[in-house]
């Protein structure tokens, strides 16, 4: 998929996006929607715009990264890690909380990258969340989520 | 009233009082360099250590927290291009392409001091203008306000990323995630698709937490690269050069500080529009504007001048008419409160020298926090060129946890991912993040002013208001100066060059 289709897409994408708003304010009141109807209306001309603008070959597109296939592939591949990488973190901090989610990936990327070797990783990221841990739930007091899976680990024997 | 000043300064040389400032400034720094917390946190978390104490000392505590968070604010935006609150958008623009260019201590130096001559002239502000300005604020009603919003719109068209048409694009597109929520003009629940969570609205640090530092942290990843091109230990500037930066634009610095003080002085219009203010202004008024956006230290100097002054104009109707300046000086307001300090006219007649207290409390603690940051700025200046599998996890980690912090809530950490990968396609197709910000922080204030003048003045109130046709001619005149100038020099490009 060339640049130029990337890019028509995620206008297409605002297209959309503005056309679900412009459907949901027809729903609402005169006040309610004086300003966000007009406005979801006009991001949705602006967008078509973009989008024709594309297509129709008038907006430059950037090309130094489309002339060379292998760095836009591997590009391609980075953005798909990093993509998973912050669904992974989420997913993580969602099952376990966000101490022992921050712990497992600072620690696994540091080993993963190479940047550390094994025991290296795991102390740094031991440190580094003990003092976020001392930052926010012992100094600024936050009451901390403890994970959905927390009442498993806690009745397993 | 030189009884009252000196009264003032002599209630803050108590050992408590020293002890306390100096405490907030140091945690007002810390929290101020986190993404997503801000001056509204500092404060908020330090409500409950303000009973029981010497009324200058706890007053020291907060207003030093509250000061030292601005610059805070600054060194993230200058250092990872992510702004550690809305108030420092601006920085971002010229103060991360300074730290690219391995003049990071520069700009936390130029920062660091145009900060503390803007709070300075704040405060001599605050303790001399107050009957001067009090005619002009009473004068001032919704329609205005509402021209002020469409002004900080506006400036969108002056500095947008990549073509005009995404920079429009992305300005309604952060004015419709603004409206998701329950409408504060008529109670109707907009785009909430029955989630509870949404009923809120999108929190904005959140929001910016993930457009900013996670799509950051995204590119980096993707790009493989030190945020800086440059190897640790081959930074080319120093930070008595910004130092000297912020003294040589003297003219600037006090420009922009009046407008900071303009924009503080005027009740919840907050600080966010005038940095975006000052920056603009840095760049219509600069001999050499194309500069702007590459590491011009102007644009720097500008909106940190603007911040500084900003909060001695915040305190002004806040002290005055118990009117709060913006959301930090709404705590400061319970605060005050709490403390048994009753805001209004009679403050200024029978508790002056608690007024000067705080003047002289805005001094000091913009002089604590400028000498803390020249400090520690060379330090911090080395932080940009750690290696990205270090700045990766160690960022989104903070970030994360910030935005879990805002609200308590796990959607927040959700919505942050969110934005992040929002943000990040906006920045790889051009398409401008500040853009999308600026209307969401001022969208709100659109729709309240708007339907308040309507109601009150009727549908043509631009024409009927004198101060409000003014304001909205020099809108549409600073508007077109950008396309009037681009049109020139399209037109003749060999005088051009």
């Amino acid at each position: 998929m060339t640049q130029r289709v990337q890019e028509i897409l995620f206008a297409c994408a605002l297209v959309g996006v503005f056309v679900v708003y412009a459907y949901l304010s027809t729903n609402f009141g005169p006040n309610a929607r004086m300003i966000p109807l007009p406005m979801a209306i006009l991001g949705c001309l602006l967008a078509i715009a973009q989008v024709v603008n594309l297509a129709m070959d008038r907006e430059p597109v950037e090309k130094s990264v489309e002339d060379k296939p292998s760095e836009f592939a591997a590009r391609g591949n980075r953005e798909m890690f990093a993509l998973g990488g912050i669904v992974g973190m989420v997913a993580l901090i969602v099952l376990l909380g966000p101490v022992v989610a921050i712990f497992i990936f600072t620690a696994a990327y540091l080993f993963v990258s190479g940047h550390f070797p094994l025991v290296r990783s795991l102390t740094i990221a031991t440190l580094f969340t003990i003092t976020l841990f001392l930052l926010f739930a012992v100094g600024l007091q936050l009451d901390l989520y403890h994970g959905i899976l927390e009442p498993l680990l806690n009745s397993a024997p | 009233m030189f009884d009252a000043i000196l009264a003032g300064l002599l209630a803050l040389a108590t050992p408590q009082a020293a002890l306390f400032m100096c405490i907030g400034v140091s945690y007002g720094l810390m929290i101020g360099i986190l993404p997503g917390l801000g001056g509204i946190v500092a404060l908020s978390l330090l409500l409950p250590f303000t009973y029981g104490h010497e009324l200058a000392a706890t007053l020291a505590l907060l207003l030093g927290a509250h000061i030292a968070t601005i610059w805070g604010g600054s060194v993230t935006s200058i250092l990872f291009k992510f702004p550690g609150a809305a108030k420092s958008l601006a920085l971002v623009f010229d103060g991360h392409p300074m730290a690219q260019k391995g003049q990071a201590s520069r700009a936390l130096g130029a920062s660091a001091m145009a900060a503390l001559l803007g709070g300075v002239m704040g405060a001599v502000f605050l303790a001399f203008s107050i009957p001067l300005v009090r005619p002009v604020m009473l004068a001032l009603g919704p329609s205005e306000y509402l021209m002020m919003a469409l002004w900080g719109l506006t400036i969108i068209a002056t500095f947008s990323d990549g073509t005009l048409l995404k920079g429009l694009v992305a300005t309604a597109l952060g004015l419709m995630l603004a409206y998701v929520g329950m409408d504060p003009v008529s109670g109707t629940q907009r785009f909430w698709f029955g989630s509870v969570y949404l009923l809120d609205g999108i929190s904005f640090p959140v929001a910016m937490i993930g457009l900013f530092a996670v799509a950051e942290m995204m590119k980096l990843y993707v790009k493989g690269a030190q945020t800086a091109d440059r190897v640790a230990g081959n930074e080319t500037s120093t930070v008595l050069e910004g130092v000297r930066d912020a003294f040589r634009h003297w003219w600037l610095v006090l420009r922009s500080s009046l407008l900071g003080l303009w924009i503080g002085v005027l009740p919840g219009v907050g600080a966010s529009v005038g940095g975006l203010a000052a920056y603009a202004q840095a760049v219509q008024t600069s001999k050499t504007p194309e500069r702007f956006g590459k590491g011009a230290v102007e644009g720097v100097i500008a909106p940190d001048a603007t911040l500084g002054a900003n909060e001695g104009g915040g305190l002004m109707p806040t002290l005055a008419f118990g009117i709060p300046g913006g959301e930090s000086m709404a705590i400061l307001l319970v605060a005050f409160l709490s403390m048994g300090i009753v805001p209004g006219p009679q403050m200024l007649i029978s508790e002056l020298d608690l007024v000067f207290s705080m003047v002289w409390i805005i001094v000091i603690a913009n002089l604590l926090t400028t000498l803390v940051g020249l400090a520690i700025s060379s330090k911090l200046a080395r932080l940009p060129s750690l290696s990205p599998n270090v700045l990766v996890p160690t960022v989104l980690s903070v970030c994360f946890f910030g935005a879990f912090a805002t609200r308590g809530l796990l959607e927040d950490v959700a919505v942050a991912a969110l934005f992040g990968v929002l943000g990040y396609f906006m920045d790889k197709y051009d398409y401008s993040r500040a853009n999308l910000v600026i209307a969401m922080v001022l969208a709100e204030m659109i729709e309240r002013n708007l339907h308040i003048s309507l109601g009150l003045y009727g549908n043509s109130f631009i024409l009927t208001r004198p101060i409000t046709l003014a304001m909205f001619l020099v809108i549409i005149v600073t508007t077109a100066l950008p396309f009037i100038r681009r049109a020139r020099e399209t037109a003749s490009p060999g005088a051009a060059s």
